[in-house]
């Protein structure tokens, strides 16, 4: 379903070309859990922000292909990524505190993605409302009427992330990106969150790119890993083949 | 909300019974005798007397305090010292002339800067970006009262548009007491247009650059939808709170621009009454600044409220 290939990115400080990423080759089927590893600055973010379009700083060179059941993500116009974005592509990020809007409520923000495409889709406000409501329940918000009409700052850490899922799922997409969504969050709340991905990937067969820095995440989460170090994958393989038998130093290292 | 407004309301009464012990203090510790002052060095230590009695000075200092307090409540502020009249009548068509100024200078820094402003952070590093910058700083950089100048010179003088010194009453033309203010208020008000496009091409550049903003643009946002959903909210508060100390900047610049156009107001009448200490008339004119300021910070607050759920606790 997506396939990266030769993804090259470099960015451009004080007239010096360096580069961020290179020679990245994955691809996730229908279905699959992939999990990126690496440390901080290895790039996984990097390609992770390649993928969902939002890398279109004017500092930034990439090259390569990146392929989302045939429409090429890095090469085509900002008007084809945009009716992508959200839609084919659910983004959940890091921090959920920042990555809400502190003065709106979390109900619309996890509305938008439906509230942007209302008149194509031809949805009332009672769908979307409907439609909120019903996915936040499906991650685990219990008293969702009560959270639809808070604010980001009246809601825990794990329930803001929660949402957060929801609103990147309101349309269903078939890939769901997560740049470390448990890092900000404590130990027994990364793991419902981890469960809520799990399930939310065995019921719907949403395919999703996880990122993360956590061995034992990616272990209890993934099929297919890719490890990467300094822009470069190193390694790449099942859960089961990189755990056994990793043949890359780098990946031994961060196993033991 | 409610619990807000109120909070801050008493916290403006306490403010303003502060402000006006300061205000009281100050003129007490003044050195020179008001009586002496009016009489003269000449006159008779019993005339003196007399003139302290008639005006309330052999009273203590706190009974005083405590008359001036409950003056503001009343808007009795005694007799002036000079003019022998009641201090509200002689300040009230001078409060109408300071207020309509400086509200309609605000007003005119609100419209002018907050489209401005937008425009210039959507478009960056465009044409009308880099003519604004310099332009800006020019702006920012000249006095109002050199503006007030230059503007009595060209809208004045040249195109003839109004009569330099030609300041109408309001009681005699309302329409044209307003049209005249228009020139001593864009005076005023072009620093702050300034300034507040500067704050406010600043705060969205700065809030585009969050993580909220990248999780909208994940959710398919285009430029325009990011700004107007998402950044605009959160970007003009550090404005409105700028708009508040501004209001108290203008009174004070005010009081310069008043003697560029020949305005009779709050200005000159502060002068004139330091120099003769008419106390009376000072304290009245100093607590009327200081509560109009005090009004506007209030209004600041409560539209901060408004917009940030955060800040109404």
């Amino acid at each position: 379903m997506l396939t990266v290939k030769d993804l090259k990115i470099e960015f451009f400080d004080h007239e010096l070309p360096e580069v961020a990423v290179k020679d990245v080759d994955f691809t996730i089927n229908d279905g699959e859990i992939l999990g990126i590893v690496g440390e901080s600055g290895s790039g996984k973010s990097m390609t992770a922000m390649a993928i969902a379009g939002l890398l279109n700083r004017k500092d930034l060179t990439k090259s390569g292909s990146i392929d989302l059941d045939g429409v090429d993500l890095l090469n085509s116009s900002r008007k084809e990524i945009r009716a992508i974005q959200g839609n084919e592509i659910g983004f959940v990020f890091q921090d959920p505190l920042n990555s809400m809007n502190p003065v709106l409520k979390v109900g619309p923000q996890v509305e938008e993605a439906m509230r942007i495409r209302k008149k194509s889709l031809g949805l009332s406000k009672e769908d979307m409302k409907a439609r909120a409501l019903e996915l936040m329940k499906s991650v685990g918000l219990e008293d969702a009427e009560r959270i639809y009409d808070s604010y980001p700052h009246q809601i825990s850490g794990g329930q803001r992330q929660r949402a957060m899922i929801a609103a990147a799922l309101v349309l269903k997409p078939k890939l769901l990106i997560c740049d470390e969504p448990t890092t900000a969050l404590d130990v027994t709340v990364q793991k419902k969150i981890i469960d809520v991905l799990k399930e939310l990937n065995r019921e719907t067969g949403t395919s999703i790119l996880f990122i993360s820095h956590d061995l034992s995440v990616i272990k209890a989460l993934c099929d297919k890993v890719v490890v990467m170090k300094d822009g470069l994958v190193v390694e790449e393989g099942s859960v089961k083949e990189i755990f056994e038998n990793p043949k890359n130093d780098y990946t031994r290292q961060l196993i033991f | 909300m409610g619990k807000y407004i109120i909070k801050k309301l008493i916290l403006l009464i306490i403010t303003l019974l502060i402000t006006s012990f300061v205000i009281f203090l100050i003129f007490e510790l003044v050195p020179g005798d008001p009586a002496v002052d009016k009489l003269g060095t000449r006159a008779t230590p019993e005339a003196v007397e007399a003139l302290r009695v008639k005006w309330g000075l052999d009273k203590p200092f706190i009974l005083r305090y405590f008359q001036f307090v409950t003056s503001v409540f009343t808007l009795d502020f005694g007799v002036s010292y000079t003019y022998g009249i009641s201090v509200s009548n002689l300040l009230k068509e001078k409060m109408v002339i300071n207020l309509f100024l400086s509200v309609m200078s605000l007003m005119i820094v609100v419209v002018v800067s907050f489209p401005l402003g937008v425009y210039v952070a959507k478009h960056t590093g465009g044409l009308i970006d880099k003519i604004m910058i310099p332009l800006n700083q020019t702006a920012m950089s000249i006095p109002s009262f050199v503006l007030g100048l230059l503007i009595t010179f060209l809208f004045g003088m040249v195109f003839k548009l109004f009569r330099p010194g030609g300041y109408v009453s309001y009681k005699a033309d309302f329409g044209g007491f307003l049209y005249f203010l228009i020139f001593p208020a864009v005076a005023l008000a072009i620093p702050k247009i300034a300034m507040c496009i500067r704050l406010l091409r600043g705060n969205i550049l700065e809030e585009a650059d969050k993580d909220y903003s990248l999780t909208a643009y994940a959710r398919g946002n285009n430029t325009t939808g990011l700004l107007y959903r998402h950044v605009l909210k959160n970007a003009v508060m550090p404005t409105i709170t700028f708009i508040g100390m501004i209001a108290a900047d203008m009174i004070c610049s005010g009081i310069v621009i008043e003697q560029v156009f020949s305005i009779p107001g709050l200005g000159q009448m502060l002068i004139s009454s330091i120099s003769t200490r008419d106390f009376p008339v000072v304290e009245a004119e100093v607590l009327m600044i200081a509560l109009f300021i005090m009004v506007i910070s209030f209004i600041t607050d409560v539209i901060h409220a408004i917009l940030d759920p955060r800040v109404r606790i």
